[in-house]
């Protein structure tokens, strides 16, 4: 069965980005703006761009698409229930399903997890950061060893670092200045474009889950918190 | 067909400014084919209050269904709108968020315009969804927990605040006198409960309604709200107990005298014959009663809206937005949302 192309978005931290993929590599269209506390007025700009981009109109573009993708969490609140909100917006008028993304995992696949394990983090409004560990499963696709984490960056690379089979790449802004530490000799920082989630990746993901069969209703995709509320 | 559908007019509404998600579909700003609201009153009751970031999260959650029961039980579907109408201001502004997205996705996807309409202006409006509705010019009086304004309407565009609460809202008032008495959350209804067992004349409240100002009708409901917790601790002091229904009843009584008797003595300087009160303080029986019996006195037609259109809902937001809608009217993708009118 063929899967049409997904549009992805996110908006679960500083960026905020919209892409259409699949079912190659390369996403079809992109819009990536940074854009801390700007979600809630950009998303839609970029959804509109994205469109013009593909020479799509609103009204019969959505039936070029198969699924909506967006990342659910870990990531700031506000943020992640601007995108999901959206992001069901579109579903419903498209009678789409949509797929739920963690933009921990985006960020892991996006560095590459076939060349080892990898861990992500992604800021918190306080001074700690949701972490996540992943390794490549079966299929090339991100799986997620252990717990998200939400703690100081320097405990969670210490803790992530003791999970992994083998020496660790990392990317996250939340990993940048933590200082040296017993673990930092298996540890390696990847380059600093790959230290944010992006749509790409979240549609791309978004279009392998739906090629599995795993799409959801608009109503089952929810925000994945991590933490208790009025945290990050 | 689509020329049919484009007659009837219709508006999808969506809500979530504070506690309630709520979404409707409204006929040309008058007739209400639908209208759901999914409440969160049990989530917050046990705060003691609405608590911000469990409202954005239960919005989220609720959205979906509520507009796809809105829609359902219209019988429509979004080829047949005219556009939608979303809440932007003022509010909690991660649960304006929610809808304002989820807004823009619809209107985007269904290729419809959207406008964003001001949640206190838009209370006014549910007094155009039931007959007999009122003709411009007329005095509004919001009354809310997050609202108490007077304003006067010369038409669908020109209003301004003649007079508004400078600290608590008359329903904060409410719920923080509830708390006071042990009444629970929210503290309108509990109030208005048990005001019937008590005698109004009880206790003599101070007046919530300033007098400082040349031609404005302002109050403080903050100074009414600590008068009951002085009374309280007063007679506790004293050994003397308290009967809680005539602290009800006289509280009630008070508040909805001084806003009554503002609302009337402001059409009458601004030479208005027409009152409309909005807002989910609308629905205190005492307010009403205290409305109807000032109108029986002649001169002045009172338009109060029934309960369920009082209390937060989309069918006031779809019948203000419809009035821009019609003049072809349209918001852009770039709208912000606004914790402030």
């Amino acid at each position: 069965m063929s899967v049409l192309p997904v549009l992805g978005i996110d908006t679960s931290a500083d960026y905020c980005s919209v892409a259409v993929a699949g079912p190659g590599p390369q996403p079809l269209a992109e819009w990536r703006v940074w854009a801390p506390r700007g979600h809630s007025e950009l998303l839609h700009q970029g959804i509109a761009a994205v469109f013009s981009d593909l020479g799509w109109e609103p009204a019969t573009g959505g039936r070029r698409l198969g699924a909506i993708g967006v990342t659910t969490g870990p990531g700031s609140f506000t943020g992640l229930r601007i995108g999901i909100a959206a992001a069901k917006g579109l579903a419903l008028a498209w009678g789409l399903p949509m797929v739920g993304v963690s933009p921990l995992a985006a960020m892991a696949t996006r560095a590459g997890i076939a060349g080892g394990p990898v861990a992500a983090a992604i800021s918190t409004r306080s001074r700690d950061c949701f972490a996540a560990l992943f390794v490549a499963g079966t299929q090339g696709e991100p799986c997620q060893l252990g717990e998200v984490l939400a703690e100081r960056p320097a405990a969670a690379r210490a803790r992530l670092a003791a999970l992994a089979p083998g020496p660790l790449r990392l990317c996250g802004r939340p990993w940048r200045g933590v200082e040296a530490g017993p673990e930092t000799d298996c540890l390696r920082l990847l380059a600093e474009d790959l230290d944010d989630p992006c749509a790409a990746t979240v549609a791309m993901m978004a279009w392998q889950a739906m090629a599995r069969g795993e799409g959801q209703s608009p109503e089952a995709v929810l925000p994945v918190y991590v933490r208790r509320s009025g945290t990050a | 067909m689509a020329c049919a559908a484009g007659s009837r007019g219709l508006v999808l509404g969506i809500e979530t400014s504070c506690d309630e998600t709520a979404v409707a579909v409204v006929g040309r700003g008058t007739e209400q084919l639908s209208g759901v609201v999914a409440s969160q009153v049990e989530l917050h009751a046990k705060y003691g209050g609405i608590v911000p970031e469990v409202a954005s999260r239960r919005h989220v959650e609720a959205i979906v269904p509520a507009a796809v029961e809105a829609l359902d039980r219209a019988g429509v579907s979004g080829r047949d709108l005219v556009g939608l109408a979303v809440t932007n201001r003022p509010g909690l502004v991660g649960s304006l968020m929610v809808g304002l997205a989820f807004a823009k996705s619809l209107a985007f996807a269904w290729d419809l315009p959207f406008v964003a309409v001001d949640h206190v202006l838009a209370h006014v409006y549910a007094s155009f969804l039931v007959e007999p509705r009122p003709r411009f010019p007329f005095l509004a009086l919001v009354v809310s927990g997050g609202h108490t304004d007077l304003l006067v309407f010369e038409n669908h565009d020109e209003h301004r605040v003649i007079g508004q609460t400078r600290d608590d809202a008359a329903g904060e008032a409410f719920d923080k006198v509830a708390r006071l008495l042990g009444l629970g959350y929210p503290g309108g209804p509990a109030v208005d409960r048990l005001a019937p067992k008590g005698r109004p004349d009880a206790v003599d409240w101070p007046d919530p309604r300033l007098d400082d100002a040349q031609g404005r009708f302002d109050f403080s409901f903050s100074g009414l709200k600590t008068a009951v917790l002085y009374h309280l601790k007063r007679q506790e002091a004293l050994g003397r107990g308290v009967c809680v229904p005539d602290i009800a009843a006289s509280f009630q009584a008070r508040v909805a005298a001084s806003l009554a008797g503002a609302a009337f003595a402001a059409a009458k300087e601004h030479g208005l014959t027409r009152i409309v009160i909005a807002g989910g303080v609308a629905a205190n029986s005492g307010l009403r009663r205290e409305m109807v019996d000032r109108a029986a006195r002649g001169g002045v037609q009172v338009f109060i809206p029934p309960i369920w259109l009082c209390t937060d809902n989309a069918a006031m937001v779809a019948a203000a937005g419809y009035v821009r809608l019609a003049r072809g009217e349209r918001d852009d993708l770039g709208t912000s949302v606004f914790s402030h009118s």
